[in-house]
C-alpha cells in the first residue's frame, strides 16, 4: 500500500506523470498477478495486461481513496479473469470431448509442491486448493488488502457470507497444513 | 486479551466448529486478525500460526520476476492514452521515455525492452532522481542521491569523469556482490532475453566479475535473494518446526 502519499501519486498519474503511474503499477501488480494465479490456477499475463489497459483508460476519471483504487483495479481484474475462465471452460470442454480429459482447474500435484517449501508459489498453490469462493475472498482480503465490504461488492455476496467463506477457507488451510505435514 | 466488540454481532452468522480448549469466539477473532494483516497474538493455536505464516508469505513476499513483467505494456498503454488525451499540457510532466533518454525511450515505446532494462538504466545511473529512488526501493538499484556522495551528472555516466570537487575518479558501478545484485541480475536476464549487447556496461562487467565469469552469471543470480526478502518483518524461523532453509 502506498499510504499517505497515495492521493498525490494518483493525482500525478492522472495528469500524465508516467513515473507516478509506474509507482501505482509496482504497488498493485504483484498482488494482481497473485490474484490471477489463484483464480485461474496459473499466471496469465494477458489477463493482467488487459486489466491495466482498462485501468489506464479510466484512470483520469477515477475518484476515490486507496481502498477504492485497489477495489477498482481488482474488480477490473476479476472481470477479465471471469472472461478468461469462461473461455478456458469452453476450450477445455471441447478438448475433453475429443480426448476424454476431465482434469480440474488445478494441477493435482500442486499440494505436493507446496509442502516442499512455503514460498510464494507454494502458498498460492495451497490457497488455490480451496473452494473457489473461499480462495478468492482470502486472496482479496489478504493480498489485495481489501475490506469485507469491498470484497462483498466484488463477488456479489453479503459481507457475512464473505466473512464466513474466509473463515472456512482459513480453517481448511489449517487442516491441510496439519494433515499434510507442513506443520506438526 | 481484549477482544473486539465489533466482531460480536457477526458471530451468529458464522458456522463455528468448536474446538476443545479453544473458544470459538477467540478462534474467529484470530481469523479476522489474520485476514486484516495483523500479527497473531501469542495465545493463538499452533495450527493458526501456520496459516498466519502462509498468509504473511502471500502478502509480504517481494515481487518475483513473473510479477515484474508487464510494466512496459502498462506504460505503453498509459503513454498512448495520455498522449492522445486532452489534458492541459502544463499539467503533464515529462514522460518516462523522455526521462530515460531518447534511445531507451524509443525502445521502451516499441516494447522492445522490459522492466529489466529500466533496471539496467537504474544501475547505470541514467534515471532521474524520482525513478532512481523507485528503482532503489523496488529492485535494489543504487539510491539517487546516496548520503555523502556527489550527485551524479553526465560525467558520472562515463567510465572516467570529474566530480564536483574537481577530483578525477573512475566510475566503479554498482556492487554486484552486494545489495545491487538482485536488480543487476534482473537487468542481465532481460538484456540477454532481448538480445541486447550489455556486456560493455560497468554494471554488467561488475556482475560478471562477481559471478566469476560470464558463464557463471546465471548460476550466480539463481542464488541471489530479493532485496526485500528480509525486510518484511516476517519471522525467519518457523514456529512449528518446519525447516527454514
Amino acid at each position: 500500500m502506498i499510504g499517505e502519499e497515495f492521493s498525490s501519486v494518483l493525482a500525478r498519474a492522472q495528469s500524465g506523470d508516467e513515473a507516478a503511474f509506474a509507482r501505482l503499477w509496482l504497488d498493485v501488480n504483484p498482488a494482481l498477478v497473485r490474484y490471477v494465479r489463484v483464480v485461474l490456477g496459473e499466471v496469465d499475463e494477458d489477463v493482467a495486461a488487459e486489466t491495466w489497459v482498462t485501468v489506464v483508460r479510466g484512470l483520469a476519471r477515477f475518484r476515490g481513496d486507496e481502498m477504492a483504487w485497489r477495489g477498482w483495479v481488482f474488480t477490473t481484474a476479476r472481470r477479465r479473469a471471469v472472461d478468461e475462465g469462461r473461455r478456458r471452460t469452453r476450450r477445455r470442454t471441447a478438448l475433453a470431448s475429443e480426448s476424454g480429459d476431465s482434469r480440474g482447474r488445478h494441477a493435482p500435484d500442486s499440494a505436493l509442491t507446496a509442502l516442499e517449501s512455503l514460498d510464494t508459489e507454494a502458498a498460492l498453490a495451497l490457497v488455490a486448493r480451496l473452494a473457489p469462493l473461499q480462495a478468492e475472498v482470502i486472496v482479496l482480503r489478504v493480498i489485495a488488502g481489501l475490506d469485507v465490504e469491498s470484497v462483498a461488492r466484488m463477488v456479489g455476496r453479503r459481507p457475512g457470507a464473505v466473512r464466513v467463506a474466509a473463515h472456512r477457507g482459513l480453517r481448511r488451510l489449517a487442516e491441510i497444513l496439519v494433515t499434510e505435514g507442513v506443520t506438526q | 486479551m481484549s477482544e473486539p466488540g465489533a466482531l460480536e454481532g457477526d458471530m451468529a452468522a458464522n458456522f463455528l466448529t468448536p474446538v476443545p480448549g479453544d473458544s470459538p469466539y477467540q478462534r474467529d477473532y484470530h481469523l479476522e486478525v489474520m485476514l486484516s494483516g495483523q500479527p497473531l497474538p501469542e495465545n493463538a493455536s499452533t495450527e493458526l500460526r501456520g496459516v498466519g505464516e502462509l498468509l504473511a508469505t502471500l502478502r509480504e513476499a517481494p515481487m518475483d520476476r513473473l510479477e515484474s513483467r508487464g510494466q512496459v505494456g502498462a506504460l505503453n498503454a498509459f503513454h498512448k492514452t495520455f498522449a492522445s488525451s486532452e489534458l492541459p499540457r502544463r499539467r503533464r510532466p515529462a514522460r518516462l521515455s523522455a526521462l530515460l533518454g531518447a534511445r531507451v525511450g524509443a525502445a521502451l515505446a516499441a516494447g522492445a525492452i522490459s522492466f529489466g532494462a529500466i533496471g539496467a538504466a537504474a544501475y547505470t545511473g541514467v534515471l532521474p532522481a524520482g525513478l532512481q529512488d523507485l528503482a532503489h526501493n523496488t529492485i535494489g538499484a543504487p539510491a539517487a542521491h546516496p548520503v555523502g556522495r556527489t550527485v551524479p551528472d553526465k560525467a558520472a555516466l562515463q567510465t572516467t569523469g570529474q566530480t564536483a570537487d574537481g577530483a578525477t575518479r573512475t566510475a566503479v558501478g554498482p556492487d554486484a556482490a552486494g545489495f545491487a545484485a538482485f536488480g543487476l541480475c534482473t537487468a542481465w536476464e532481460n538484456a540477454k532475453t532481448n538480445g541486447q549487447a550489455a556486456d560493455n556496461s560497468i554494471a554488467f562487467r561488475n556482475l560478471v566479475t562477481a559471478a566469476g565469469g560470464a558463464d557463471n552469471v546465471i548460476a550466480y543470480c539463481a542464488k541471489i535473494p530479493h532485496p526485500g526478502a528480509t525486510a518484511t518483518g516476517k519471522p525467519t524461523s518457523h514456529p512449528t518446526g518446519k525447516p527454514t532453509s
